[in-house]
């Protein structure tokens, strides 16, 4: 297993080499001189040129990649134009706070999505079912800044149960995780039913029933386990989608974290910035990819042992 | 006689599309105590509907309309849901044609056995324990202690067969269903488990349904055989006497289709046609359209279960002139 | 979500349908489906709704999606202006009709364009196998490795905000799941004895992947659209919402969403039409979605 392990994770490194690769190509492409994006239009040509050599920009590209990517395994993601401050240094501020956000939002999500996708499996096509399962797509079909909007209306400005934005205290924190949580729970639960369902067609679960098991045992000892297996990868690779999610509802909430950061980026047009958070997030997603693999070799026995 | 299962007039329904369909149409089935019975047909004819009505376990949308199943005394069909599940595995248990899908995959196949036991006597783990490493013994499992702690799939078909009669068999059943335990195996190990089986009833007293289209089967371990078609029960006698004396055509064409050894033959027969669709049900005789001696009166009435001597029952109008046709079929004693 | 009992029925039902006359069995199936997958159904008529709606939202709307009435700013819903006017006076309801033609190009074209990209690379991928597998699959890897929201911001960030940028950046992001799922499903198309049999024949590859593997992988393929084009949708919103995506003064969903963010506790239906328009369309193509994985999924199995 630990081969296996260490195969994934040597496979991750080219991928990546890849990502930082097209990342740095992406925005090198960009129409407009850094330096005069950095600076401003009005500055001497002489001092453009000095510091383009300084930030090695006058050099061919694949030097710069190379000096990049040579950095950035020291840690060294370069320094933000905007904010005269080591990239990394400023990720690794933003980071707690989109990782305090994220780990809320994912227990709020399991909660929630095992919950209601067990439920719903239990009580199959009838009315509760079908509410529920409504809901869950509901969930997977809401945007997130509407989520995070409508809560923001309803228990922010009309019931006045939590602030509006912030990210100090634990009721601040508390809509932020409901709206970032929410579309991972709808899709956790319609994964969960639809497994369960499918698991309790089984022959093995003819089995258990034939041994004498209830219908509760039959599910918590045979039908569960089956079925949570791909949720297990599930949950670590919406990592990724938590990510993408979380740029909307830290923006939406005032949140300083990555998502925010990457915005910001954006907006003031600040490439080094940019760059390092786009590759920082990416690094996480890779890293949940890893997990989630490891994690189901260990859980089933069937490929547990080919490994 | 003892019997410990007696099925009366048992039908089961399925609702497609607002009609009622019969899987089962009023089947009467008797298992005496000790003895094992087959009950043979071709695929579809409701064998396995019939296991899973004893079980309790008939899917939806089938229900069970009408009928009893009488064991020991108590009549299933009116029992309740604690109550079957206190039987099931216990005093009636199952074996399942696919040894492969049968067990969970990702439970240890020790821990899969050792909860019947736990279920049903209320034992304590490491009793448990020890009692499954001596079915597992009994068996016919190697290293049955190491074998504990395997995962189904590290196991060859044989053995996980052998692990489901251990499962089946650790509570001492009083009745054990079979539902083509051998199909899924290779024709060494079929033998194998059924002396097995067979043996482990002897030991312990218990009846066994072994449910299987193959006759070789039967003519090896019945006692009793039952030939069910479209979801009746054709003619029943003990397996000599369903040999010897074979009544039904659908019988004698389930006969006349095993190959024999040493016997000079052109072509197999076969029996013309398929089972009819349980929508679409022959008005008469449901085997008429199949039939090669088939007359007017097949096609428009019923025919009512006769019982030719004590123990031996047809429900056939022609039975007679088979008798006839008999005379031309050796058929040797198979195996 | 009649999925379960419908199966067991359907099956059930093929069964018996042997015996009865194909072409009356056929009306019922279509009955059948349709009657098993209502809600799929109406999602289907509601899609053409929208979509006719799109089309002739130069017909139906009184308004210009375009032209700033100061006058006539901010009006609460009337007679007039049925979800009121935004900060520049502009009809609501006449710039979510005209929002439709946005999202759903937005929902349709990258969406054909990142599967058609997929389709190919994933026929190739699984059909070869080898290096060009590898280099295929490593290639998707790290597409899949970026949260997509932040790569579609990155692109947007490169070429600029606007929507021929949008649809390059949303089918640059999301052709890796399709081919993904194309190659794992021409990995098992690949082995089935037809396509030995093909092989063996010395049928050229080119003719065995589109004869006898694209068209195995169309009912999957149909599905992954249906269940993409919502996605695509929400990605456009996202960006627009985020400021990367849609310029002003579009009239696309996101955008607008954004723009009346200000007025989200003073004139909350500004807020909530768009968004409710995103919500429907996407709840609607994911019902779709998920009726036509039901419907094709017998069919997939038995194949």
């Amino acid at each position: 297993m630990a081969k296996n392990i260490l195969k994934r994770i040597l496979i991750s490194i080219p991928v990546l080499t890849g990502v930082v690769l097209i990342i740095f190509i992406m925005l090198r492409v960009v129409p407009g001189d850094p330096v005069t994006t950095m600076l401003g239009e009005h500055v001497n040509q002489m001092v453009i040129d000095k510091i383009s050599k300084e930030m090695g920009l006058d050099k061919p590209l694949y030097i710069q990649f190379f000096t990049y990517i040579s950095h950035a395994i020291r840690g060294d993601f370069g320094t933000s134009y905007r904010m005269n401050r080591n990239v990394t240094g400023i990720i690794l501020d933003a980071f707690p706070n989109t990782v305090r956000l994220a780990v809320c939002a994912a227990i709020v999500s399991w909660i929630v999505g095992i919950a209601t996708g067990i439920f719903a499996a239990v009580n199959k096509n009838n009315i509760l079912d079908r509410l529920f399962m409504g809901g869950a797509l509901l969930g997977v079909s809401m945007p997130v800044f509407m989520i995070a909007l409508v809560l923001q209306y309803l228990f922010a400005y009309k019931l006045k149960i939590f602030p509006v934005s912030g990210y100090e205290t634990v009721t601040s924190m508390v809509l932020p995780s409901i709206v970032l949580g929410w579309n991972s729970a709808g899709s956790i639960a319609r994964m969960i039913r639809s497994n369960i369902l499918e698991v309790m067609q089984e022959d093995y679960i003819r089995t258990a029933r034939a041994k004498g098991l209830l219908e509760f045992a039959v599910m918590r000892s045979h039908a569960l386990k089956n079925a949570m297996l791909p949720v297990v990868t599930m949950m670590a690779l919406q990592i990724s989608s938590m990510l993408s999610g979380a740029v909307i509802t830290e923006n939406i909430f005032g949140i300083p974290g990555i998502g925010r950061l990457a915005v910001n980026a954006i907006e003031t047009r600040d490439m080094p910035l940019l760059q390092g958070t786009v590759i920082f997030t990416t690094i996480l997603v890779i890293l949940g990819n890893l997990t989630a693999d490891s994690l189901y070799s260990i859980l089933d026995p069937r490929i547990r042992k080919e490994i | 006689m003892d019997n410990i299962l007696t099925i009366r007039d048992l039908k089961v329904a399925f609702q497609v599309r607002g009609r009622d369909a019969y899987a089962l149409d009023g089947i009467n089935i008797d298992i005496p105590r000790g003895r094992i019975v087959g009950i043979v047909g071709e695929s579809g004819c409701g064998k396995s509907m019939t296991a899973m009505s004893i079980m309790g376990l008939i899917k939806k949308p089938g229900r069970i309309v009408a009928g009893s199943i009488d064991f020991c005394g108590r009549d299933l069909i009116k029992i309740g849901t604690k109550e079957y599940a206190d039987i099931r595995g216990g005093d009636i248990s199952m074996i399942f044609q696919e040894p492969m899908t049968s067990l969970n995959p990702v439970v240890k196949v020790g821990k899969q056995v050792m909860e019947a036991i736990i279920l049903h006597e209320h034992i304590s783990k490491p009793e448990a324990k020890q009692r499954v490493i001596e079915v597992f013994n009994e068996v016919g499992i190697p290293e049955a202690e190491k074998r504990f702690n395997s995962y189904p799939h590290e196991l060859s078909g044989g053995l996980r067969q052998r692990v489901m009669i251990g499962m089946a068999m650790i509570c001492k059943p009083k009745l054990l269903i079979a539902d083509e335990p051998t199909t899924a195996l290779d024709v060494t190990i079929e033998a194998q488990i059924l002396r097995l089986m067979k043996r482990l009833c002897e030991e312990s007293g218990t009846s066994i349904i072994m449910i299987t289209h193959n006759m070789g089967v039967v003519a090896e371990i019945c006692d009793y055989v039952y030939v069910m078609y479209a979801g009746r029960v054709v003619e029943s006698a003990p397996t000599k006497a369903l040999f010897s004396e074979t009544a039904h055509p659908y019988t004698s064409g389930l006969l006349k289709s095993i190959p024999t050894i040493g016997k000079r033959q052109n072509r197999l027969y076969t029996i013309k046609g398929n089972v009819p669709n349980i929508l679409n049900l022959p008005k008469g005789c449901r085997f008429a359209d199949r039939c090669d001696f088939a007359e007017e009166i097949c096609c428009s009435d019923r025919p009512k279960d006769e019982y030719i001597t004590d123990s031996h029952m047809v429900s056939c109008f022609l039975h007679k002139r088979i008798e006839d046709e008999r005379s031309c079929i050796k058929i040797k004693k198979y195996i | 979500m009649d999925k379960d009992t419908g199966q067991t029925e359907q099956n059930f039902s093929s069964e018996i349908d042997d015996g009865i006359d194909i072409e009356e069995s056929f009306k019922e199936k279509c009955k059948n489906i349709i009657k098993q997958n209502k809600l799929a159904f109406f999602s289907l008529i509601m899609i053409i709704l929208i979509i006719l709606c799109a089309v002739f939202a130069n017909v139906i709307c009184r308004y210009n999606p375009y032209t700033q009435s100061l006058k006539d700013r901010l009006l609460a819903p009337s007679f007039a202006h049925p979800l009121g006017t935004d900060e520049l006076g502009r009809d609501t309801l006449t710039r979510i009709i005209f929002g439709a033609r946005i999202s759903l190009t937005i929902g349709l074209i990258p969406t054909l364009i990142s599967m058609f990209i997929g389709t190919i690379l994933g026929l190739v991928a699984g059909y070869f196998g080898g290096k060009i597998d590898f280099i295929i699959m490593r290639f998707a890897d790290i597409m899949l490795a970026f949260p997509s929201l932040l790569l579609a911001m990155v692109v947007m960030y490169t070429m600029g905000g606007g929507l021929i940028n949008i649809f390059i950046a949303l089918s640059l992001v999301n052709w890796a799941s399709t081919s993904r799922v194309v190659r794992s499903e021409t990995l098992s198309l690949s082995k089935k004895e037809y396509v030995e049999a093909a092989k063996s024949m010395g049928v050229g590859n080119a003719t065995i992947i589109l004869r006898h593997i694209l068209p195995n992988c169309i009912p999957t393929l149909v599905v992954l659209f249906t269940l993409s084009i919502p996605s695509a949708i929400l990605s456009e919103s996202s960006l627009s919402f985020l400021g990367v995506g849609a310029q002003p003064p579009t009239a696309s969903w996101g955008l607008m969403v954004v723009s009346a963010k200000k007025y989200l506790f003073t004139q909350p239906v500004m807020v909530l039409a768009p968004a409710i328009a995103i919500m429907t369309v996407v709840l609607a193509f994911n019902f779709l979605g998920d009726g036509l994985r039901d419907i094709l999924d017998p069919y997939l199995k038995e194949r």
